[in-house]
């Protein structure tokens, strides 16, 4: 065999090996926007149907229900968390990463203590702490608690974005007369955008999945998408079309920054050099 | 435009003594070069004259005023760095630019430093790229652009010409001499090339294990080095160093090895029988040995081990008993072809010896 039909053959058997993987993991994402285009009858047809006229009902329903106000709820926590989070990250990540801290190990370590912490032995605290505060069920409430959570990740993860750069590039922007605010913004920051971009997805869905400090400090209000979606399983049964349609809807904001920020991700999550 | 002066400078890392004792003075408007081996606390001297390291004692003067509680972005001060320090998510432009915007120039102004700049480094078509994007020696002219944009009462200048090939490093050298004479700005320039050294130094300050081993005219540096060290470090190939043994013999001194004797005139045999040292060091440049076919006054047999052809001259080692040496002399004076194996006659040039104590390893004072 000549040595380019093996080169071919080698980079197809390897294109249909990445491509089976691919399938497997997007399959139950298939499933739910194939879901979410049938009547409810066709959901449950054995064997599933593969080609069916879709119909857009489901979207319908959706569109007019709560659950477009509680996903611009989730929206909104999750932003807000995650702007906060980035902010306060990054100035502490600088911190740490380029000021001699006494005991900034001991500290570091206390503050991803914080994340490690089970969601749920603290929603009972939290459940209380909130009611005597009068924050039950408000947007507030929930972006604080995300923000304990997201901050401390971005702190962590920012550090060692931080921790990346030649200090040298510091010092001559420090010489060409910067102050260390400007600096900090005009030099620092900038090489550090992979890793606000990566922080970012990683805070944004973190804070739109979280279900169960929003299913306890929420009733009406401030109930967030994931949440609501549970709630469309009622003891009248469950309507699989419509969770679908609100699933998939619920996908999209994630989808569409991801996309947005994709170059930066992947540099982010390579750890990209600096040089 | 002012003048630097170091005072006992003392830095240390940790339990690492990077800097001891290192004093010296830059003339307002000189070049001074700093030389050593890798290691030896060049950088470190550019750092503490920049404000980047605190010395843990020791005075730093810049103009005549002390300096140690200056800010580094207020002592006017351009750095070129050795890692270069490129901004990386900005043009070659941007990176030129960057220090100017903080000077807040004119944009005229700025526009005629640029073009000037671009021209001094041969980088026209190669403005709008991307550190990431340049050679490591584009990158290394980027990093001295943006040094030689501004107008500071300083240059530091961190190995500015290390990676780049030799014609260019050669031609830009005297470009920066060129622009340093011009604006009469004080200029500390670290290489570890002597031939770059001694071109473009009004000062040199030799330097080894954190101190300072001689400060001098490059001309001074390589005439009476003080000590072995540097003695040792100037000059290519290396001075030949022989061990030798000081014996008085009928009212005359001699130097004494297994190898051969070499008399001392009266006035060096008396200065070494006063200060009463039975062992010295002679070192002697490999273009003070001189090699004929017969025997002269003073000269003893050697035998040629290798002969290295140059452009115009031979590096030739030569071998006498259990001892070898070096020596460099012009293939139009030296009136034979040399041929390994040949045996020669060899002697050194008389006021070319430098002695030193080998206990102290300092130069003896006296004639050289």
């Amino acid at each position: 065999m000549r040595e380019e039909t093996k080169v071919v053959i080698r980079r197809v058997g390897f294109l249909v090996v990445a491509l089976g993987i691919t399938l497997a993991f997007m399959f139950p994402l298939v499933w739910v926007v194939l879901a979410s285009l049938k009547t409810r009858l066709e959901i449950f047809v054995l064997p599933p149907k593969w080609v069916f006229l879709p119909t857009l009902q489901n979207y319908r329903d959706i569109l007019h229900s709560d659950f477009m106000y509680q996903l611009k709820n989730s929206l909104l926590v999750a932003a807000i968390s995650t702007g906060v989070s980035l902010v306060f990250g990054s100035l502490t990540a600088y911190g740490f990463s380029r000021y001699p801290i006494r005991g900034s190990d001991n500290v570091l370590f206390w503050i991803l203590s914080l994340r490690m912490l089970p969601p749920i032995a603290v929603v009972i605290p939290f459940y209380l702490l909130f009611r005597s505060l009068g924050l039950l069920d408000t947007t507030l409430a929930l972006v604080l608690v995300y923000c304990i959570f997201n901050i401390s990740f971005s702190i962590w993860v920012l550090k060692g974005f931080f921790d990346e750069i030649p200090i040298e590039l510091e010092e001559a922007a420090k010489l060409d007369g910067y102050s260390p605010a400007q600096v900090f913004f005009r030099v620092s920051l900038p090489l550090v955008r992979p890793g606000l971009a990566t922080t970012a997805i990683f805070c944004l869905i973190q804070s739109l999945n979280e279900f169960l400090v929003a299913l306890t400090l929420t009733t009406r209000k401030a109930v967030t998408a994931p949440v609501g979606l549970a709630k469309l399983q009622t003891f009248l049964g469950t309507d699989w079309g419509r969770i679908s349609a609100a699933a998939v809807i619920f996908m999209i904001p994630v989808v569409v920054f991801t996309v947005f920020v994709r170059n930066e991700l992947i540099r982010g999550m390579s750890f990209g050099r600096m040089r | 435009m002012s003048e630097i002066r170091l005072e006992n400078v003392r830095v240390r890392y940790g339990k690492n003594v990077v800097l001891n004792d290192v004093s010296f003075t830059v003339p307002e408007g000189s070049l001074c070069v700093i030389t050593g081996p890798s290691g030896c606390g060049k950088t470190t001297v550019l750092r503490v004259i920049a404000g980047l390291t605190k010395p843990e004692r020791g005075m730093v003067y810049l103009g005549g005023k002390p300096a140690l509680h200056i800010l580094p972005g207020e002592r006017d001060v351009a750095m070129c760095f050795q890692t270069f320090a490129l901004y990386p998510h900005m043009t070659v432009r941007e990176n030129w630019m960057f220090p100017l915007y903080a000077e807040k120039l004119s944009p005229q102004e700025m526009a005629r430093r640029i073009e000037e700049v671009t021209r001094l480094l041969h980088m026209e078509f190669l403005l709008d790229r991307y550190p990431g994007q340049l050679s490591g020696g584009q990158q290394q002219r980027v990093a001295l652009g943006r040094a030689l944009v501004r107008r500071p009462r300083i240059y530091l200048l961190d190995e500015p010409l290390g990676n780049l090939d030799a014609k260019l490093r050669v031609e830009m050298r005297a470009e920066i001499r060129k622009i340093q004479e011009t604006l009469g700005i004080t200029t500390v320039y670290v290489t570890h090339d002597q031939t770059e050294a001694q071109a473009v130094a009004d000062i040199m300050v030799v330097m080894d294990f954190g101190e300072v081993k001689q400060v001098g005219t490059p001309e001074e540096v390589y005439e009476r080095p003080e000590n072995l060290f540097v003695a040792g470090f100037i000059g290519t190939p290396r001075m030949n160093f022989f061990s030798l043994e000081v014996q008085e013999n009928g009212g005359r001194v001699f130097l004494v090895s297994r190898a051969f004797s070499l008399p001392l005139d009266a006035h060096q045999g008396a200065l070494l029988r006063r200060q009463g040292i039975p062992e010295v060091i002679l070192g002697v440049r490999p273009e003070n040995v001189l090699c004929t076919l017969q025997p002269g006054s003073g000269s003893f047999p050697a035998v040629l081990e290798v002969v290295e052809p140059q452009s115009n001259e031979y590096i030739l080692t030569l071998r006498r008993e259990d001892v070898t040496f070096k020596a460099r002399l012009r293939r139009d004076t030296l009136g034979f072809t040399p041929e390994v194996g040949q045996k020669v006659w060899v002697c050194f040039e008389e006021n070319f010896w430098h002695l030193f104590d080998p206990r102290t390893e300092r130069r003896l004072e006296g004639r050289g």
